[in-house]
This record gives C-alpha cells, structure tokens and sequence, in this order.
C-alpha cells in the first residue's frame, strides 16, 4: 500500500531540502509576521516574487502548491463575500456619493487578504514539503517546542499511517464483493467505519507493543544537538536581509 | 562476540528461565497456565504450536512487554518495572507481522529507533545501522518508506531493527510465514548464523525440527512436551493432537520427491 501524502516531496533534493529545518522554520515565521504586518499591495507583490523564486528553487511540482491554494480559495471566497457585505450595508446612506471610491477602497482591502492568505498558504507549503516531518519536528521542538506536543505530533503521524493502511485494506475487501456500489447498500458504511477503528486501535497497539520493545519509555529521541552549518547561516541571513530591504525599498517609494 | 565463541558458551547455563507463568487477558481469556521452561546460552530454542497456543502471548513476556503472574528470569535477573529498559536492550523481539514494527517514515528511521532510546550517537548510529543495512543487502532501500517495501523485504527490515540493537537474545515470532522457499531458507541460514540465544515460534514443525536445539509444545497456554527435535518428532499421538503432525504432509508430497 503507498500513502506517502505527508513526507511526499519531502525526500526531492534542492538548495531549499537541504537547508537545516531551523533556518527553514525562522525564514517561514519571519516571513509570516512580515506578510501579515504589511498593508500595502506592492510590498506583497515584492514578497509574492521571492516566494515564487523559492518555489522554483524547491523543485517541487506547481500543481502540489496549486492544490494547497485550491484548499483555502473557498475559505477566502466566503471571507471576501462577508467583508464586502458587511462594508456595503456598513455605508448604504452614503453609497451614491462615494460609492466609487469606498468600492475601489475595499477592492484593495480584498486583494491584500487574498495575497496574504496565498502567500501564508504557500510558505508553510512550502516549509512542510521541504522538510522531512520528523526534522520539522526536530526543529520546532529545538525551538523550545513543549515535548509533549512533538510526541504527541509524532504518534499522530505513526497511527494515521495505521488507520490509512486499515482504510485501504477494509475498502479492497469491501471492493472485491461490492464492484458496483449501491445505495441500498450505504449503511454498510456504518459498520465499516466502526470495523477500521477498531482494527486500527488493534494495530496501534502491536505498534506501541514494537516501540516499548525497542525502549521506547514516551519520549521519542532526539540525537545529538546538530551545530548549524555556516552555509545555513549565510542563507538565513542573506534572505532575512533580502526581506528588510524589499521592506526598506518599498517603503521609500 | 562471533559464532565460534558463542559456541564454546556453556549451554548448562540459563539465559532464560520462566517460573510458573500464567496469564490472563483483560476481557478473561486465560492464555497461558503455569508455563516453566529454561532456554540455555546459545541454543535455538522453538515454541511450537496450534494457532490460539499462546505461543505470541509467552513471546511477549520474554522481555516484559506483557507481565503475567510468576518469574521470569532473563540472564538471571527477574524481570521488574525497574529494569525492563535494560532487559529489552537484552531481549529484542522480532514480530509476526513486520507491519506492527516499522513505524517510522523511512527504513533507516526504524533501523535507528531502538539505537537512539539506547543512548548512542548520532555517529555512533550512522556507522551501526550502515554496517546492518551492508550485512542484510538493505542498503539500497534505507531512504523508502516501509510501507513502499515488499512482504520480504519488509521481514528483512523487521529483523534488522532487532539485530542492530545487538541483544544477547532475538526472539521471532513466526519467522517463516508467508516465504517462499527460497527466503525460509534464507532466513534459516541467517538464524543459524547469529551469535546469540535465539528463541523462535513456529507453527511450521518441520523447519522448527530442522533448526532448533531443544523445543517446547504448546497447547491451549501449556506446555505439553519439552525436548530434542527428535523426541518431539518420534511423539505421534502427541503432534496429531495438536494438529501438528507432518506424516500426512510428507505422504502428500512424497511421489512429487521420489519421482514416482
């Protein structure tokens, strides 16, 4: 059985892939607090460009980012409906005289929430698919992530491949004596669904049983604190920097 | 420590040794009764039985991952709360199913999983699962995810996640099933070869009497012969109760082998 939806494009090598997640985990929030504290549409068009130039730099394939950007467009859809409502009700006794430019007002307002969305969308795209989940991990947790909360990020991981492996299994065993699904046929479903947990809470705990036995006591290893390689310093800086000035250029314009 | 040296261990002393072992499931299933047995330095040791013997659930014991009532003495230390670290860096357990122990997301991960708990290095790990992944012809898939790993290959990987931990005793759980022939010969070959007190549980009769040293028989959670492969053998009345007689087996193939 293959699901490897997590770590998908994690295991690619480019410039981004072999960065120290550190550096990976600093850029992405650094970049987050500069995104949601600009409030002007040519600084996120500057932004958008260095976002596009990394993920070029990633090598990983256009429509993965694509997809994650389809995942939030609803959201983004419904958010812009409401902020136009609301801001159109909000001024309808002075609506004929400056209907034009409180319009053009709250274009602009929508055009920033869809371009910090997007980009906040394709950065942490772009961080989670860089960076091997355990290392992500690895690095949140040397930045004083609690422990218990890697662990547990850990298990999730572990068990959803379970539950996953047990999906597919039940869902072939069901295919191959139900070619053709009918709706008659759709409480079955229920009890399906009620099997593969209980099959996934069996297997998770010959997994747990596996761990203890290789001296697993709840916490999971960390390895050696790695010292950060000079290369991955220089491009923490020379990015950071990059970011200040597009901030700085921007600005004087 | 290599094979020639394990063989001059006296094979008198006990590396194991369970003192009246019963068990019972949470939901009253009672699984073993009063189980004694003794399994010496070195030898090959078979627990074999019917499916639903109890053979998994004694397995689990082995080094305190399921705790029964009575004693079970590992390198003649009883098993307490205390030091079940210690007592499963000396007994590693290989499963029946290699799905229930790979875990991590790729094969080197789980190579390395029971290293790290044991407090090694980051280099010291890295040469210690190169060298097993070299020695087991793993090389070529440490990067993969073992869910992308053949049955095989997943089994292979299963045992080295055990053998890299270098314990003084590997305990597998039907090591055989669902190979072909080929790779239970393979896997024959790679038991016989280790340098360490093996304990295997088979429902396969005729390989545990091709491999073992001495062999327990179990049924219904009890132990109902312990002995040489061949006293177990020459026991009829014995297999045919447990379901484990091979004669028939043999008669069935017998023209395939004899050309007739």
């Amino acid at each position: 059985m293959k699901h490897d939806f997590i770590d998908k494009h994690s295991t690619l090598d480019s410039v981004i892939h072999r960065l120290d997640p550190r550096v990976k985990i600093l850029l992405c929030f650094g970049f987050l607090v500069l995104i949601s504290s600009s409030s002007e549409i040519i600084k996120m068009i500057a932004y958008a460009s260095i976002v596009c130039i990394a993920m070029i730099l990633s090598r990983v394939p256009l429509h993965h980012y694509l997809k994650k950007l389809a995942l939030v467009t609803p959201l983004l859809i419904l958010l812009s409906l409401f902020i136009y409502i609301s801001y159109v009700w909000g001024n309808s006794e002075h609506s004929t005289t400056f209907f034009l430019s409180r319009h053009h007002q709250v274009w602009e307002v929508l055009a920033l929430l869809g371009l910090k969305i997007y980009l906040s969308v394709l950065v942490i795209t772009l961080l989670v698919s860089c960076t091997r989940f355990n290392s992500l991990l690895w690095g949140l947790r040397k930045f004083r992530l609690p422990r218990i909360a890697t662990t547990l990020s850990k298990l999730v991981y572990t068990y959803l491949f379970v539950f996953i492996d047990e999906l597919h299994r039940t869902m072939r065993a069901y295919k191959s004596r139900t070619p053709v699904l009918r709706v008659s046929r759709v409480k079955v479903f229920g009890s399906i669904a009620g099997g593969i947990l209980l099959r996934s809470i069996d297997r998770s705990e010959y997994i747990y049983r596996a761990m203890i036995s290789r001296g697993f006591i709840g916490e999971f290893p960390e390895g050696d604190s790695n010292r950060m390689k000079a290369k991955d310093i220089t491009v923490a800086v020379l990015f950071m920097s990059l970011l200040i000035l597009v901030r700085v250029i921007v600005w004087k314009i | 420590m290599n094979r020639n040296e394990m063989n001059n261990i006296d094979k008198m002393s006990n590396m194991i040794a369970i003192k009246s072992l019963n068990f019972t499931y949470p939901d009253g299933h009672r699984a073993l009764t009063d189980i004694n047995l003794e399994i010496k330095k070195g030898e090959i040791f078979g627990i074999i039985g019917p499916t639903g013997a109890g053979k998994s659930t004694l397995l689990q014991h082995l080094n305190g991952i399921l705790k029964g009532e009575g004693e079970i003495l590992v390198d003649n230390i009883q098993i307490n709360d205390k030091n079940e670290k210690s007592i499963r860096e000396k007994v590693g357990i290989v499963f029946q199913n290699p799905d229930d122990q790979l875990f991590c997301p790729t094969v080197y991960e789980d190579i390395a999983f029971g290293l790290f708990n044991m407090g090694f290095t980051t280099v010291e790990i890295e040469e210690k699962v190169s060298r097993i992944l070299e020695q087991m012809n793993l090389s070529a898939l440490k990067d993969l995810s073992a869910h992308h790993l053949s049955f095989g290959e997943k089994k292979r990987v299963a045992l080295a996640t055990i053998l890299v931990m270098n314990p003084q005793v590997i305990a597998l759980d039907e090591p055989f099933a669902n190979l072909d022939y080929r790779s239970i010969l393979k896997v024959v070959e790679m038991i016989r070869e280790l340098a360490m007190t093996r304990v295997i549980i088979s429902q396969d009769i005729l390989v545990a009497l091709s491999i073992c040293d001495r062999i327990a028989l179990i049924e219904n959670g009890k132990v109902i012969r312990t002995g040489t492969p061949f006293s177990i053998a020459k026991e009829r009345d014995i297999l045919v109760q447990t379901g484990l007689d091979y004669l028939p087996y043999l008669e069935l193939i017998k023209p395939f082998i004899t050309n007739n």
